[in-house]
């Protein structure tokens, strides 16, 4: 189980690293492109936009897992103990209930998505929306764990 | 729907809701409230508010700020400054800001520009006996140039949500940046008077050192001319300087300075993007939000109220200020020009203020509530540095903040400060 979430995190990390890769370098040649060549690419800023759709929402995912979001926590801090764990579990319950709605919305948003082209590179917008309900799965498989964990904590004594 | 949104909001916020999380929440149930918008915008927009080329640059700002930092930049540049500032009393803490002025050039964020001076600077004021809490306050102040001083994350998000030009914006930080950087130094200058023999200037000025460590540096250096004369002369958009910075940034660590290694660059990337994943995911998520603030009316709401208790632009302006420094205290500053700005930008145009003007004062303000406690990132950054809490550091930080908000005053009351030089480059 926490081996394969291991390789499912690396995997992400992979997904971003080629994604920033290929963003930089389209962006770059986009810029040659303009003054260098006298002839801007037309798909580059289109393909560039795409990518960092898709790199916001996977990296979101790991930002879940190392709680890197940011928020006030000044109840949090103010609570006593069982007040604090059962606010914790409270904030996990209402991300991931968000979380599961941008799910159930991104793959409806699919269907609509499908019959449209993009204007620039002409590829089916599908490729590019897919971002949302895999990044929100992503981020929901996260925040589902933090909520165990939480639980978990409720119900240890401290 | 408008009473479910308002009041949702800072409920889920101070229940401990993450931002971008409390914004998505606030905003769905204010649609199911009205019940006539279907939910499938919450996906629709997501996606619109991040395809979008300028909002990129936080992206590439936040990696161009880690090349320099580990690339080998910053350390020439703090050595440049030291060759120029070391011949001041209080030299070392004079150089701290002298130094975090020239790498906010290259770098758009305060937390990275007090962690790449702070780390080097912090630790050698302590040693050479300047007061702990005094070294501490003066970093973080300085740490606010970071968003000031071009280029600027905090613009690149202010730029993006109210459609304003980024490279304007940027162009209007350098007159308060060099204002507040004075200022500081003067707060250094006074400090160090009272300080005793600790703070001895470190060493004599010499033509010759300048020479050298500038030379050193010019390689460091030229990443952020390279940045800041793209844009000033017009030829980058603010992303397309970033990327600019970042290509040039990455043969330079590797080829002229040989810091940095190649294998150190995937973690390089994704640590760069995991935190503009945080303000992205907010930008994602505020998209809705703003939506629904216009579609609801708020800000004609808001500006009629004002109106109607008669006031003027520089009432508008005193509030305005007062209620970011306050909200600059206890929350993220991107958070906030991302929720406030979509209300209060139509409510400045009623008032007929000038739009870049308005843009760099919120910019400048927010900037300074990177330093406020009890939340402050580059407070944070500098604390734990210097290993000590928030709580000890804030007495000392107060002449800091004093004179930034004499300077935040005068650059909302004179607004030619913020508007000539973006109009003398890009009319």
């Amino acid at each position: 189980m926490s081996q394969a979430l291991g390789l499912l995190r690396r995997a992400i990390a992979l997904l971003i690293i080629l994604m920033f890769a290929v963003l930089i370098v389209t962006v770059f040649y986009q810029v040659l492109g303009r003054y260098l060549f006298n002839a801007p690419p037309s798909w580059s800023e289109e393909l560039a936009r795409f990518l960092q759709v898709w790199i916001a929402l996977l990296a979101s995912a790991l930002c879940i897992q190392q709680s890197m979001h940011l928020g006030v926590d000044y109840l949090l801090y103010a609570a006593p103990p069982r007040g604090r764990a059962l606010l914790v579990i409270l904030v996990h319950a209402m991300v991931t209930g968000f979380l599961l709605l941008l799910l159930v919305q991104g793959v409806k948003i699919l269907d609509v998505a499908a019959v449209q082209t993009s204007p620039a590179m002409g590829i089916n917008m599908w490729y590019a929306y897919l971002a949302v309900p895999v990044g929100a799965a992503l981020m929901l498989l996260e925040s589902l764990l933090k909520l165990g964990a939480s639980l978990r904590a409720l119900w240890t004594p401290a | 729907m408008t009473a479910v949104l308002l009041i949702g909001l800072p409920v889920l916020f101070a229940l401990g809701v993450p931002i971008a999380f409390g914004l998505g929440l606030a905003t769905t149930f204010a649609l199911l409230w009205g019940g006539s918008v279907p939910l499938i915008v919450v996906a629709q927009r997501m996606f619109t508010s991040l395809d979008s080329f300028p909002i990129m640059a936080v992206l590439l700002f936040m990696l161009a700020g880690s090349i320099m930092d580990e690339g080998g930049m910053a350390r020439r540049i703090i050595a440049f400054a030291a060759a120029l500032l070391g011949q001041f009393r209080a030299s070392l803490a004079m150089i701290a800001v002298g130094a975090t002025m020239l790498i906010s050039g290259v770098s758009g964020s305060g937390t990275a520009d007090t962690a790449a001076v702070g780390s080097v600077m912090i630790p050698a004021m302590m040693k050479r006996g300047y007061e702990p809490r005094f070294v501490t306050a003066i970093q973080a102040a300085a740490g606010a140039l970071g968003p000031i001083i071009p280029p600027s994350i905090i613009m690149v998000v202010l730029g993006s949500v109210t459609n304003t030009s980024i490279g304007q914006l940027f162009i209007g930080g350098i007159i308060p940046g060099l204002i507040i950087g004075g200022f500081l130094m003067g707060v250094c200058y006074v400090h160090a008077r009272r300080g005793g023999a600790a703070y001895e200037a470190t060493e004599q000025f010499s033509w010759g050192r300048v020479w050298t460590t500038f030379w050193q540096a010019i390689p460091g250096l030229g990443m952020a001319i390279l940045i800041l004369g793209g844009i000033l002369t017009g030829v980058f958009t603010a992303t397309e300087s970033a990327v600019m910075g970042v290509v040039y940034g990455f043969v330079v660590g590797l080829w002229v300075y040989r810091e940095l290694r190649v294998r150190e660059i995937p973690r390089m990337l994704v640590e760069a993007a995991c935190r503009s994943a945080i303000i992205l995911i907010i930008i994602g998520t505020a998209g809705l939000f703003g939506w629904l603030v216009a579609n609801l009316q708020i800000p004609t709401v808001v500006a009629k109220f004002l109106q109607d208790n008669s006031a003027n632009w520089i009432v508008f302006m005193i509030l305005v200020n007062a209620l970011l420094l306050l909200l600059g205290m206890f929350m993220e500053s991107i958070a906030v020009i991302i929720i406030l700005m979509p209300i209060l930008y139509p409510v400045a145009q009623t008032f007929g203020i000038d739009l870049l003007h308005f843009g760099v004062v919120v910019s400048v303000n927010l900037s300074i509530g990177l330093v406020t406690p009890p939340y402050g990132a580059t407070l944070f950054v500098a604390c734990s540095i210097a290993k000590m809490t928030i709580r000890d550091v804030t007495p000392a930080l107060l002449p800091s903040l004093f004179v930034m908000i004499i300077a935040q005053a005068l650059i909302t009351f004179v607004p030619p400060l913020t508007t000539w030089l973006p109009r003398l480059f890009i009319p």
